[in-house]
Formats: structure tokens, C-alpha cells, sequence
């Protein structure tokens, strides 16, 4: 399972998404694509973060879109039911307002298990990644090292792609964008690094 | 407001961004030409699916000035990974442009087995930085046929440079039948310092426990 990095969502609610805000048109909303579900705890994870350290979570409409090639992964985390060791990130009132318990583990409430967009795809496929626009953020960890080069590229071409203008791109911090693409700015932040689509408001 | 599954990016689709579906090359290539760089670079995405592509691509290279595109040339001619392409990026070593002969010595260490035979002109190449970008790349061809041509390179190679990285490359692949090459270059009378350096250090790692000072 992947662990949170909690100084990657630090980074996100401390750093990042005000810089995303400021340069969208009023009215904008926020969107955020973070692979893989790890699981299925993952986009939770990053949901209620943002939810909980993000002072403007609530004035802004934001999606959470959350991908994985495994279906299995997708039917775990569209159920939302998850062991209390999966869910340690958590403050014991963060868990509490956040699930609810069942049986020996806990379910995400029901605004989380509708409010995450859920979706299968292949980060390396040309076609089916073409659906993925517009986002402002994207989590993508631990899944570039493991393709062979040609591969890598190729999916590093489909983050840029995917990206506006300006939005930012989250890696393991163990991972480099080195290696796959030289078109994004890297972003150095207190809490940690991010990749940067360069745009009209940061070239 | 908050967390929502209602799409929240309102911003309209550009006529290029619109297909969900792979198109065929016909239009493709009559894109590459397209003055907007967003537009050539899903053409070149799309491209990357047809072999016959592969020619307009290496042409268009010559030709792209926006980074982005020529990054997804670059990424597109590595997928479709030909012996066609191979030969593209090695006149492309010839460039003026820096960025151009640098990811295409990157693309050739990336298809080894495409690369080898042209490795052999490379390394004999009158121009130095093109027998240096061969050493570069032979250091991802398979150690077998990398062996005889990097010995054949340390026999004859005058410029400093290229035999210094001819030398570290020898190191690296380990193997004791380039011990002798690399003695004859410690031999030399007048071996420049770095070169007589990096010999040392290559006899290291190919005899660590009696290199020769």
C-alpha cells in the first residue's frame, strides 16, 4: 500500500492550491486527479485533507477524480470500507466526521463515497487519457519508475496533457521527472517539490 | 460548494483536444504543419500509433521549434522504436541545436540493438563530438558487442576527450580482455593527465587488487 505523504498534502493545501486559485477565472472550480488508489484509501485520504486543511474547501466547488488500472481496486474504493490501520493518517475526529463504523473497520460517509469520481484507465494509453482534461492538480506516484523508458514518456506527455496551464504535478518524493520529461518547471515549496506546467501565468 | 462529482471545468474544448477516438495518419500529417503548437503535438500523440509516421516525424524534428512538440516527436519516434529511427537520430547528432543532439543521443542509448550498427561509423566518425556521443552510447549496447569496438576505439582514438570517455566506459563493463588496451594508453609517452587518471581509475575496477601506477 502506498503511504500518504503527508507533506505532499501539506504542500497541496499550503502552498499550491491558492497559487492554482489565483489564477483561474472566478467561478472556476478546482480539479484534482490522483492515481493509483493504493488500495482504495487513497483519494479519501487526499479528499479529507483537503477538506480539512484547505481554509477555502468549502467556498470552492472541487472534483477528485481518482484512477487505477485495477478493478479491484476501483470496487474498494467505491465501497469505502477500509481497515482502522489503513485509515492511521487520520485524527480520531477526522475518522469520526469522516466515516463511520461498521463492523471491525470503517466506512467513508456517503458525500465522500458520491463525491469521488472514480475511473479505470491506462496511464500509457493515448486514446483513453485524452479524456483527461482540464485538471489543476495531479497525484501520480510510484507508477512512472515502473515503465520501461518509451512507456514513461509517453505517460509523462499524458500528464503534461492532461494538466492546465500552470497546474502542478505531484510525484513520490523518492521519484524525478528527470527521466520522462523535461517539460515541466520544477517547483521547490517549504513542505516539498511539485512539477509545473508552464503557462501564460508562470512561462 | 466543497467536494462534488459535478464537473467543475467549464472551460471549452479546443477543435484539436475534441476526438476521443484514434484517428488515422491522413489528417495526422496535414496537422503537423498546423500553426498552433497544441495542435501538432496531439497530431504527433496520434502519430505515435503508425509506422508510416515515422519519416514525416524525423522530418518535422528538423523543423519544430516549440519544445513541447519536439518532446512528443522525440517520445513518439522512441515508441514506434525503428531502425529508420535509429538512423534519423544519428543525423541529428549533427545539429546545431544542443537540445536536438542530446535527446538524440538520448534515444539511441534508449534502442540498443538499432543503435549497434551504425556504431561502428560513429566511432569513426572525423568529427570528436560525434565519436564521443558514440561512447555514449555504446555504454548501453550489450557488453559482447560493445567489447571489440571499445577496444578497437582505446588502439586508435587521439582525442583527449573521446578517450577519456572510451576509458571509463571500460571500466564500467569490467571485462579483463581491455586490461592490455588500457595498459598500452598508461604506456604512452605524454598521456595526458585526465586521460592517465581515468586509465588508472579504469584499471581499478577491471583489477582492483593490481593496478598498475
Amino acid at each position: 500500500m502506498i503511504q500518504p505523504h503527508n507533506l505532499l498534502y501539506q504542500c497541496l493545501v499550503a502552498s499550491v492550491l491558492d497559487e492554482v486559485m489565483a489564477t483561474k477565472p472566478p467561478g472556476d472550480g478546482l480539479r484534482v486527479w490522483t492515481m493509483p488508489l493504493a488500495g482504495g484509501v487513497e483519494p479519501y485520504l487526499l479528499t479529507i485533507f483537503i477538506l480539512e486543511h484547505w481554509p477555502r474547501a468549502q467556498a470552492v466547488a472541487f472534483n477528485v477524480v481518482a484512477s487505477d488500472r485495477d478493478p479491484q481496486a476501483l470496487a474498494r474504493a467505491g465501497e469505502g470500507w477500509f481497515q482502522e490501520n489503513e485509515l492511521a493518517f487520520l485524527s480520531t475526529d477526522m475518522r469520526q466526521r469522516h466515516f463511520q463504523q461498521e463492523r471491525d473497520g470503517w466506512r467513508a460517509s456517503k458525500a465522500l463515497r458520491e463525491g469521488l469520481h472514480l475511473t479505470g484507465v491506462e496511464l500509457t494509453d493515448p486514446v483513453a487519457t485524452k479524456a483527461f482534461r482540464g485538471m489543476d492538480v495531479i497525484f501520480c506516484q510510484q507508477m512512472l519508475p515502473a515503465l520501461a523508458t518509451p512507456l514513461r514518456r509517453r505517460a509523462a506527455g499524458h500528464l503534461f496533457d492532461a494538466l492546465n496551464p500552470g497546474g502542478f504535478l505531484f510525484l513520490h518524493p523518492a521519484e524525478s521527472m528527470a527521466q520522462s520529461s523535461a517539460l515541466f518547471r520544477v517547483r521547490h515549496f517549504p513542505e516539498g517539490l511539485a512539477y509545473q506546467k508552464p503557462g501564460p501565468c508562470c512561462p | 460548494m466543497g467536494l462534488t462529482r459535478q464537473d467543475v471545468w467549464k472551460r471549452p474544448v479546443a477543435e484539436g483536444e475534441r476526438r476521443t477516438a484514434l484517428r488515422g495518419p491522413g489528417g495526422l500529417l496535414d496537422q503537423l504543419e498546423d500553426p498552433q503548437p497544441q495542435v501538432r503535438r496531439w497530431s504527433v500523440r496520434d502519430l505515435a500509433n503508425f509506422p508510416e509516421a515515422t519519416r514525416p516525424l524525423l522530418d518535422r524534428l528538423h523543423r519544430e521549434t516549440d519544445p513541447v512538440v519536439q518532446e512528443a516527436i522525440f517520445s513518439a519516434l522512441l515508441l514506434l522504436g525503428s531502425q529508420q529511427v535509429a538512423t534519423g537520430m544519428v543525423s541529428l547528432l549533427q545539429s546545431d541545436d544542443i537540445g536536438l543532439r542530446n535527446n538524440a543521443c538520448l534515444l539511441l542509448q534508449e534502442m540498443p540493438a538499432f543503435a549497434l550498427p551504425l556504431l561502428p561509423a560513429l566511432l569513426q566518425d572525423p568529427d570528436p563530438l560525434i565519436r564521443l556521443f558514440g561512447v555514449r552510447i555504446l555504454d548501453h549496447v550489450p557488453a559482447a558487442a560493445a567489447l571489440p569496438l571499445l577496444a578497437n576505439l582505446i588502439d586508435r582514438e587521439s582525442h583527449d576527450s573521446v578517450l577519456m570517455a572510451a576509458v571509463a566506459v571500460a571500466g564500467q563493463l569490467g571485462d579483463a580482455t581491455l586490461l592490455s588496451h588500457i595498459q598500452a594508453v598508461m604506456d604512452k609517452p605524454g598521456v595526458e593527465p585526465g586521460v592517465l587518471f581515468a586509465a588508472r581509475q579504469a584499471m581499478e575496477h577491471l583489477n582492483p587488487h593490481d593496478s598498475t601506477p
